[in-house]
């Protein structure tokens, strides 16, 4: 799987031949399992084959239970200067319910010893409306979050799907979904919770103090160019194209080896990107520039969608403040539904 | 004429009739093997898929039998209650018919009522046990069902397969043999009477009779006794295969004729055609104007296509004769029509072929029946619309209509299906056993109810083992109420129906909670009300929607998350607002499916 990884990686370096690599980021799976040399392989095909003058933040994924020597020595050594690791939550009962493998304990002492190796940006995940949880342990996970002094925190309704393990315990009755009120005074909780202690959201699930805001998530939602290795990783060249690996891991090795297309496309209508633009920056902070849509879509967002805009900042889920239209915490938790009332189902007429 | 045989073919959907018919078709040459579409009576798409022959046609064989040559007219029956007065006169045009059963399935409601007016007619009764090539057939207990049923010698029953071709041959000697040859007089004044009808948009409307005295000839001048209008015969002749013009057409055959007719309406089923110069001086028996049975609004999906649903109608119009529509507005959907159908399945027929045929999707309110609305003034009012209903201050009483209807279902299931009638307001009238473990159920109960979620609840409860037939059966005083449905106390007048007083909490209720269901949640509280007058019966609240966002967006779920925001996006064009609610279109069907 390795040399698959690093097969494509050398192959597409052409796709970034122009731009500058700021952030690099191991996740989905487990990648905390590498070795120093497997990690060292892939930052010499990186340094190789792409240009990292400016690189600045690169990120590993890890769960609590991996903090071994071997871990530890690992990224130590290597250049991996960030650590996002999945608590999910401090408590026994909560990590049972969710299948974790990783107890309350580990979850607990991860972090020191990352820091006591001088690893300090960090961040964490927490996860809330958890069935099992209520208010009460939800703020106990939230002071204990604050309290281990990671600048970065993300923080994750929980959702269950149909055809997962809880969607089916949902469907057989052996799990009730935490009802949307109580889930949205968590999060409004948890907003409030982390802006005292000077962590800021800056995404419906992104918080962090100034400054240590994720390069590399963020620019997910500003339409930077990624490139993305491995099975099921998704790129997009920063224009009009999006493309994903298959996702099963052995036809992913196989037809990679065997040089067999491994990947599917999707090209970007403007409609698409505009649509797309709306989604993921209606998620931000800092909401959606509307001199931006103007020059890229050459289309004046507010009088196109004044009357919902309208509604929804009478309700008090939008704002529009220096030519940014905006949503609130609590607009922020609706965000789906409002980012799909601006969408354009049609191509805009270009003339 | 002696050597015309006239019959039609009485069947329960799928027992065969159209297969068979190929058949017949193929072994006395009318078709060659190759044309043969699969089945070559049912024309239209939408027919074929259900299943079920929506307009009849005929056609004509020539068959050799015993050296003499016979002309065999074959009229196709539609299968369905909707249509039962088209069946009706279908089977006034013969002198015979073929009773077709599945021979693994037995006899059914639809068939019974098909074959007692058949007898009513005196029509020679044919007995065909169909599908005897599959290993599950119980001919022996047919049989039984069917001596029983028509009292026949249990030998004259014939035994076939559409499939092997088994018995074709026996069947067409019996069609020669057993059903008389028509009477009639050919030198007598026209008397003709139309059986069907079909729009050509080259030719205009094209009637169907069958001859029963006199001669028509082409270039006869014509009148249609009912509607008084007289027409030139551009073209006469008999149905092969294809339209085949003759000189003329005389008493006890079948044949068309063609005149210059542009509307549907103009030619009504079981009128009769005669000539201006010798006319006749009684019509043919029977005819009836028929009368659209439920009605329901049908508006445009997207309020600008008005226009263009106005056309399409008016276009299904000119070969359905049946559907009738008038223009109607509604606060909550806007300009639309309102449409009388025969039956609800006629109403879905018409939904289906708007949708495939012209592209239009359209918003269908709940169906109601037609009523009559009897005021303290002394007036009369027919009503089609529940918001045509006078108020109660000013209603003397209301009188809606009955129907006989018949169940066939299996003993096991006489339970289920006398409460679920009971339950509908039926009244049990009969109950027969066709054989020890097959029983048919006879009820008195309003036409309303089968529009209510009837026919889905009888499939359920008898695991498909029911069938059934309906007759109108005048109309009767009834208890009923107005219940209307407001949200945040805005009424959606397309959701008012009329319904029994006793039923009324529960309905009110069950509608309710159904709205909750289809109506999505909004970034405000929504009151769901139903009321009688200014009473409220029920009441649900759909909570404010305080959570739609999805946890993660990001590389990979970027495409994935924008498809689902537009199709959102795209079933939000399709909602109707009712005051600053949105409301889905499925909602304003909801009153049908309150049991699933
Ligand atoms: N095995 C068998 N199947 C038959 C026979 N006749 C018709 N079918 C099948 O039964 C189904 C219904 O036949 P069809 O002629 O369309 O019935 P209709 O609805 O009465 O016109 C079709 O799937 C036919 O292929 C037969 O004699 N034997």
């Amino acid at each position: 799987m390795m040399a698959a990884m690093r097969q494509e990686l050398t192959s597409r370096s052409v796709e970034l031949e122009n731009e500058k690599i700021q952030t690099v980021y191991f996740g989905g799976g487990t990648p905390s399992l590498l070795s120093y040399e497997e990690i060292m392989q892939f930052f010499e095909v990186l340094q190789k084959h792409y240009n990292l003058d400016h690189l600045e933040e690169i990120t590993l994924e890890a769960n609590p239970d991996d903090f071994s020597q071997d871990f530890i020595y690992a990224i130590e050594k290597s250049p991996i200067n960030r650590l996002s690791i999945g608590i999910q939550s401090f408590f026994d009962e909560d990590l049972a319910f969710m299948n974790r493998v990783h107890s309350a304990s580990q979850a607990d002492r991860c972090v020191k010893l990352a820091q006591d190796k001088g690893i300090d940006n960090i961040t964490i995940d927490l996860i809330y409306a958890i069935p099992s949880s209520n208010m009460e342990r939800w703020k106990k996970n939230v002071a204990q979050g604050i309290s281990l002094h990671v600048p970065h925190i993300s923080s994750y309704c929980m959702t269950i799907e149909e055809k997962t393990t809880f969607g089916n315990w949902e469907r057989k009755g052996r799990l009730v979904q935490v009802p949307d009120e109580k889930a949205s005074s968590q999060y409004l909780y948890l907003v409030s919770a982390l802006e005292d202690a000077n962590i800021h959201q800056y995404e419906i699930s992104n918080f962090a103090k100034s400054g240590f805001e994720s390069k590399h998530n963020s620019n997910y939602w500003t339409g930077i160019p990624y490139l993305g290795v491995g099975p099921s990783a998704h790129s997009f060249n920063g224009k009009n194209s999006r493309r994903w690996n298959v996702s099963n891991n052995i036809s992913y090795m196989k037809k990679m080896m065997a040089g067999e297309h491994y990947h599917q496309e999707e090209v970007l209508t403007p409609r698409d990107r505009y649509n797309e633009t709306i989604m993921t920056s209606l998620r931000t902070k800092k909401g959606v520039s509307l001199e931006y849509i103007k020059k890229e879509f050459h289309l004046d967002l507010y009088t196109s969608f004044q009357e919902s805009i309208e509604e929804h900042m009478r309700h008090g889920l939008a704002l529009l403040e220096n030519k940014y239209l905006r949503l609130t915490p609590q607009g922020l938790f609706v965000a789906d539904k409002i980012a799909s009332d601006l969408f354009l189902l049609e191509e805009k007429n270009e003339h | 004429m002696k050597n015309i045989r006239n019959f039609c073919i009485i069947a329960h959907i799928d027992h065969g009739k159209s297969t068979l018919a190929d058949r017949l078709l193929q072994v006395t040459g009318t078709v060659d093997d190759r044309k043969l579409v699969a089945q070559t009576l049912d024309d239209m798409d939408l027919e074929r898929e259900k299943g079920i022959t929506i307009k009849a046609h005929a056609i004509q064989m020539d068959y050799t039998y015993k050296g003499q040559k016979y002309v065999l007219n074959l009229i196709d029956t539609p299968g369905h209650v909707d249509f039962s007065y088209e069946v009706s006169r279908s089977i006034a045009a013969c002198e015979g018919a073929l009773l077709i059963v599945d021979s693994t399935q037995g006899i059914q409601a639809q068939t019974i009522s098909n074959l007692y007016l058949a007898l009513e007619h005196d029509l020679e009764i044919i007995p065909v046990l169909n599908k005897l090539d599959l290993p599950n057939a119980e001919p022996e207990v047919v049989k039984d069902q069917i001596v029983e049923l028509i009292g026949c010698e249990r030998d004259s029953i014939l035994s076939a397969s559409g499939k092997t071709g088994l018995g074709v041959d026996s069947i067409l000697e019996a069609i020669v043999e057993r059903i008389p040859a028509p009477s009639g007089d050919v030198d007598a004044p026209l008397q003709a009477m139309i059986f069907d009808s079909m729009f050509n948009s080259f030719r205009g409307i094209i009637a169907y009779y069958r001859i029963l005295n006199g001669t028509l000839r082409k270039g006869d001048k014509v009148k249609f006794m009912s509607t008084d209008r007289t027409y030139e015969a551009d073209e006469v002749g008999v149905l092969g295969l294809d339209l085949k013009p003759k000189p003329f057409v005389a008493a006890g055959d079948v044949g068309y004729i063609i005149s210059g007719i542009k509307t549907a309406t103009e030619v009504k089923v079981g009128d009769t055609i005669t000539t201006v110069a010798n006319p006749c001086t009684v019509a043919v028996k029977g005819f009836e104007d028929v009368k659209p049975m439920v009605f329901a609004g049908l508006y445009p999906v997207d309020t600008d296509e008005y226009e263009e649903l106005r056309a399409s109608m008016e276009k299904l119009q000119l070969n359905d004769a049946s559907l009738v529509f008038e223009p109607e507005s509604s606060a909550a959907l806007g300009f639309g029509f309102r449409c009388g159908f025969l039956g609800m399945l006629h109403m879905e027929i018409i939904q289906e072929r708007l949708e495939r045929e012209f592209d239009m999707t359209v918003i269908t309110t709940v169906p109601n029946v037609s009523y009559f609305a009897y005021t303290t003034k002394g007036e009369t009012l027919e009503i089609h619309n529940p918001s045509e209903l006078p108020p109660p201050d000013k209603l003397e009483y209301v009188e809606e209509p009955y129907i006989k209807a018949q169940v066939i279902t299996k003993s096991e299931y006489v339970g289920s299906v006398m409460t679920l009638c009971i339950e509908k307001r039926g009244i049990l009238t009969n109950q027969l056993y066709l054989t020890s473990d097959r029983v048919e159920l006879s009820f008195e109960m309003p036409l309303a109810e089968i529009v209510f979620d009837f026919y889905d609840r009888l499939k359920t409860i008898s695991k498909g083992y029911a069938s059934f037939d309906y007759f109108p059966a005048g109309y009767k005083q009834s208890d009923l109420v107005k219940m209307d449905i407001l949200l945040n106390g805005d009424q959606v007048d397309a959701l008012s129906a009329l319904i029994h007083r006793d039923h009324a909490f529960d309905l009110g209720k069950k509608i309710c909670l159904k709205l909750k269901e289809l109506i999505p949640r909004q970034q405000f509280e929504i009151a769901l009300q139903a009321a009688i007058g200014a009473k409220i019966i029920a009441r649900e609240t759909i909570k404010a929607l305080r959570k739609d966002v999805t946890a993660k967006c990001y590389g990979g779920d970027i495409s994935r998350k924008r498809k689902l925001l537009e199709k959102q996006k795209e079933g939000k064009k399709r909602m109707r607002q009712v005051g600053s609610v949105e409301v889905p279109q499925a909602a304003f069907l909801a009153v049908l499916k309150l049991n699933s």
